[in-house]
């Protein structure tokens, strides 16, 4: 009793007792939290086993399961064509678009992405800035950028360009 | 003794916020992680048992039972195989019965699933390229494999100011792991 007594001489214990008491809360959070997260870790690995399982039995039951079998076959025909695009009317509208100034090096289709990239060339500047302008120009067809280019020689402009079609294009 | 009493303050604040730091928040974010985790497992789950119920919706519609008898013709359209040998007959056949002749033909058949639709089985394509020495032959030939049984689209066209064109067209199969 004595030493105590000697001690709280020594110790302000008014000040430590506050972060005694942080401390212990903080242990307590701590085990708190550790529990919770062994917990919750638990269930996600029961939960994500039982999910596999299910799904694998899943897989094999509708494989079987000719109704949805059909069903699967059906709808991917019909996402299939109406993802197709008239190559044929692709070209032609694209003639029909371009100025006729235009010599055409190189053409490239790619329908998953909507988009034509061409390469070519044009006489003069004068041909050049205003095909250029056509392409970077507001509509309802197409939105368009030169890619790489100008190169100038003996009076011909050449460069590359892509438009990215928008959906007037195709109808 | 005098000197450790005087910093006692210090290495508590100290302790707490080491615990904090070292502890407390790592913790913090890991449970967050796990929770997120678990999340989405929960989505994954009514996703599966919201695709049991449709199966079971499917099964009872008899317009959906109608497609069992045209079964046959589906398989042709997209069957459940590569059948890459079918494909190659397929256009040696075009070739023969046409006159068109691709420089090269080439095979790749593709190995990850492709989804159109989320509650559907997924496919696989099977992409092919062709070349022809002008572009009147490439529509032509594209032409008669859009009408053709299998169900194939052109997935680029190119050609040049000689004539040459080049095509990647692709088939597809239904991707059934069994």
């Amino acid at each position: 009793m004595n030493n105590l007594n000697k001690l709280k001489d020594y110790v302000p214990i008014g000040l430590i007792l506050p972060f005694l008491i942080i401390l212990a809360v903080e242990g307590g959070l701590i085990y708190g939290l550790d529990f919770y997260k062994k917990n919750l870790s638990n269930k996600i690995t029961i939960l994500e086993s039982s999910l596999n399982l299910k799904e694998e039995e899943n897989l094999k039951k509708l494989v079987k399961d000719e109704t949805y079998f059909v069903f699967s076959q059906s709808v991917n025909i019909v996402e299939i064509l109406k993802q197709r695009k008239d190559v044929e009317k692709v070209i032609e509208r694209f003639n029909s678009l371009m100025p006729k100034f235009l010599k055409l090096d190189n053409f490239n289709f790619k329908p998953s992405l909507n988009s034509i990239s061409f390469s070519g060339s044009v006489s003069g500047w004068e041909n050049f800035f205003k095909l250029k302008d056509y392409l970077l120009r507001e509509n309802k067809y197409f939105v368009g950028k030169i890619e790489s280019g100008p190169t100038y020689n003996e009076g011909i402009v050449n460069f590359s360009a892509v438009i990215n079609l928008k959906p007037d294009f195709y109808q | 003794m005098n000197i450790l009493i005087k910093l006692l303050p210090i290495i508590l604040i100290s302790t707490i916020f080491y615990l904090l730091i070292y502890n407390v928040y790592p913790l913090f974010k890991e449970i967050i992680a796990l929770e997120k985790k678990l999340n989405q497992l929960r989505d994954r789950e009514k996703e599966i048992n919201a695709l049991e119920k449709f199966v079971n919706q499917l099964e009872a519609n008899e317009n959906i039972k109608s497609l069992l008898a045209i079964k046959d013709n589906l398989d042709e359209w997209l069957p459940k195989d590569p059948k890459t040998d079918h494909l190659i007959y397929t256009f040696y056949n075009i070739f023969k019965e046409t006159g068109l002749g691709s420089e090269n033909l080439n095979f790749q058949v593709g190995s990850e699933d492709i989804y159109f639709h989320k509650n559907v089985l997924p496919v696989r394509n099977i992409s092919m390229s062709f070349n022809f020495n002008s572009l009147d032959k490439a529509i032509r030939f594209i032409k008669i494999i859009e009408n053709n049984v299998r169900i194939m689209s052109v997935k680029e066209v190119s050609f040049s100011k000689n004539g040459e064109s080049q095509l990647v067209v692709e088939a597809y199969h239904l991707s059934v792991k069994q």
